[in-house]
């Protein structure tokens, strides 16, 4: 507007400008406001952003399966020397990840022992679990001898006085195989799958080979379950097991004292159950390490969930490694020894593997209580086998995705 | 004035001190943090994250180094020192461990000093104009502190590249806006795509290119504007 103009204009003309300034005003006061919000909501956004940030860095969530605690899944075969045997056993099949062993190391010998304060409490109230896990340690360890061209001498308990001294591997020089065996092989890529498995069914051929797994070793077999029936029975069983385990607080509470919450405790501890080792999918990963820290309860709920709806609806085989006496040390080692080399067999073949010991928990437990037996019974009834018992459970499956690590211990905590 | 000059002086000594101390400490952690894992955090990866602190260090050194009490202090560029000083001495609690209190405490007092070191009614709106700015920063230092925790190696220099690019974005693109959203792209979807199922990244990066792309739009460049100096001390800039 002109100046001259503006010094012709009627008194309307005024209050047109005035109405004129005052829309103005309120426009650029609901801009600011508007302009305001979107800044502060913007601060907000990146502020949570920078918390989920956080939660990535202090949760390993970019890491998993790497640094020290996963170091000796890439440097089991570095020394050719006993200790090298030592460093296959300890990636060994074990209870909850506890890896209760020890082991005495000598030119000529590797020593294992149990370690008593690696009990899992009311989950192996009878120490099955850990002979178990034992056996395994000690079937990697003769493979990984072998492989290096030594020759084993093995005493199972040699000291009658000393339960703790599982075995006594002597060492000798020896030929060495000319080609690797497929077992020791395996053993770096040998891990507890608890995702969920494919379709496709197991042939008989293959669960025969896995079975054949047992030459060899005396007074133990597998039992497989794989027809329709079969593993609807099993799947019911395992799933009444966990119920109970879930419900008897004391064993939940033993349970979820192994579960290693966040990156923090894995790197601290180098043992136990992650996050990472239960077969979820990639983003349902990152979701669980992104959220808080489950409580046991939610953390119950989930593992029920998984098995009625993944471990067991996903199965493409259920196997029981059966014997006489399932109290017997040396039997509970021998078995361990089987089932390490049947892991070992289906991780050469493409088969992923879990163990599902809910069962024989359940029968350990009600033994210990004095409860009457409710599992024993039913576990004999599905085996159907006089005179053999189910000493430890697993399924098989070809799986959807591939497990991944689990934490270990390094040798010079595990080694006197 | 005195008192003005005397507080530069000691947030200058304070971060300077601050920032020579965390670079040995960074130092320190890259050569024997795994040796001495209850001082150090128990890092993973204790090489990468000491050469991250001496990095960030520098940085905060460099930093530091604007507030001699010889040269002139523009608002802006106290804001600046004063962030990176902030920024540094916080996330090094997380890369170096127990190594950090004493450097991480020097940066922090020195921050605080800075902000001291004058009024404050002069930082406002410094910081009013670059918020915006600040926030896409900001995006970057996450980018950054993801990036130090991840495997492979690949992934680590990703993420801390393209967190360096996302953290300069903003303050570069008044020497040219194709500079500019060039830094902001690569400061996002290559480390976004990489990690997407991590949800964060691709979130981060979304925040990022929401609010950089409109700045970058806005934001007057050297030709129309001045030069690059001239906004570094003007604190003028639109955001």
């Amino acid at each position: 507007m002109g100046k001259d103009a503006a010094m012709e204009a009627s008194p309307e003309d005024f209050e047109s400008v005035d109405e004129k300034s005052a829309e103005n005003d309120a426009h650029v006061a609901r801009r600011s406001v508007l302009q305001g919000f979107g800044i502060g909501g913007a601060t907000v956004l990146v502020a949570g952003t920078g918390a989920l940030s956080y939660r990535v860095f202090d949760n390993g969530v970019l890491d998993a399966g790497s640094g020290k605690p996963y170091d000796p899944w890439s440097h089991w075969r570095d020394d050719p020397g006993p200790l090298g045997t030592v460093a296959a056993a300890i990636l060994a099949a074990n209870p909850h990840n506890s890896q209760p062993w020890t082991f005495h190391v000598t030119p000529t010998s590797v020593d294992l022992f149990a370690d008593p304060s690696r009990r899992t409490g009311t989950l192996d109230p009878l120490g099955r679990e850990q002979h178990i896990g034992l056996g395994c340690a000690l079937e990697n360890l003769i493979l990984a001898a072998q492989a290096r061209g030594l020759r084993t001498d093995v005493a199972l308990l040699p000291q009658p006085d000393d339960p703790t001294h599982v075995a006594a591997v002597g060492l000798t020089a020896g030929p060495k195989p000319a080609g690797g065996s497929g077992l020791h092989e395996a053993i770096g890529r040998r891990h507890s799958n608890r995702g969920p498995y494919t379709t496709k069914p197991v042939s008989q051929e293959l669960l025969a080979g896995l079975s054949a797994q047992a030459n060899g070793l005396s007074g133990v077999q597998v039992r497989w379950f794989s027809t329709p029936s079969e593993k609807s029975a099993m799947a019911t069983l395992i799933i009444e097991a966990t119920q109970a385990i879930v419900d008897d607080e004391e064993q939940s509470r033993d349970s979820f004292a192994w579960f290693r919450n966040n990156r923090d405790d894995i790197d601290t501890h180098r043992d136990g159950l992650t996050l990472d080792g239960q077969g979820l999918a990639p983003v349902v990963l990152t979701l669980a390490k992104l959220l808080p820290a489950s409580s046991r309860t939610a953390g119950d709920k989930f593992w029920l969930d998984q098995t009625r709806k993944v471990h067991t609806k996903t199965a493409a085989a259920y196997g029981v490694i059966t014997v006489a006496d399932p109290d017997d040390p040396m039997t509970r080692l021998t078995g361990g020894r089987l089932l390490e080399r049947i892991h070992l067999a289906a991780t050469a073949g493409g088969l992923a593997l879990q163990h599902m010991n809910q069962i024989t928990e359940r029968i350990d437990r009600e033994r210990m209580l004095g409860d009457p037996a409710r599992f024993a019974p039913s576990l004999d009834a599905l085996i159907a086998q006089s005179g053999r018992h189910g000493l430890s459970t697993f399924r098989v499956g070809y799986p959807v995705r591939s497990a991944r690590l689990s934490p270990r211990r390094p040798l010079a905590a595990v080694t006197r | 004035v005195n008192t003005t000059l005397s507080r530069r002086l000691a947030a200058y000594r304070l971060g300077i001190t601050g920032g020579i101390l965390g670079a040995l400490a960074g130092v320190t952690q890259a050569a024997a943090g795994s040796h001495i894992p209850q001082w150090t955090g128990n890092k993973a990866s204790p090489l990468g994250l000491g050469l991250l602190t001496v990095g960030l260090s520098l940085a905060a050194l460099a930093a530091a180094s604007t507030l001699r009490p010889t040269a002139a202090l523009p608002p802006r560029r106290r804001v600046f020192a004063a962030l990176v000083l902030l920024a540094v001495g916080a996330l090094c609690f997380s890369t170096v461990g127990r190594l950090w209190y004493i450097p991480g405490i020097f940066m922090l007092a020195a921050f605080g000093v800075t902000l001291a070191a004058g009024g404050t009614r002069e930082l406002r709106p410094v910081v009013r104009t670059n918020w915006t700015r600040g926030l896409i920063s900001l995006l970057g230092a996450f980018e950054v502190l993801m990036a130090i925790s991840a495997a492979p190696l690949v992934t680590i220099v990703t993420g801390i590249v393209g967190g360096g690019a996302l953290l300069a974005a903003p303050w570069l693109v008044e020497r040219g806006r194709v500079a500019g959203t060039t830094l902001l792209l690569l400061g996002t979807l290559p480390f976004a795509a990489l990690t997407w199922w991590t949800l964060v990244s691709p979130l981060l990066a979304l925040l990022a290119l929401a609010l950089g792309l409109p700045m970058m739009r806005r934001t007057p460049t050297a030709e129309t504007w001045g030069s690059p100096a001239a906004a570094l001390g003007a604190g003028s800039a639109s955001s």
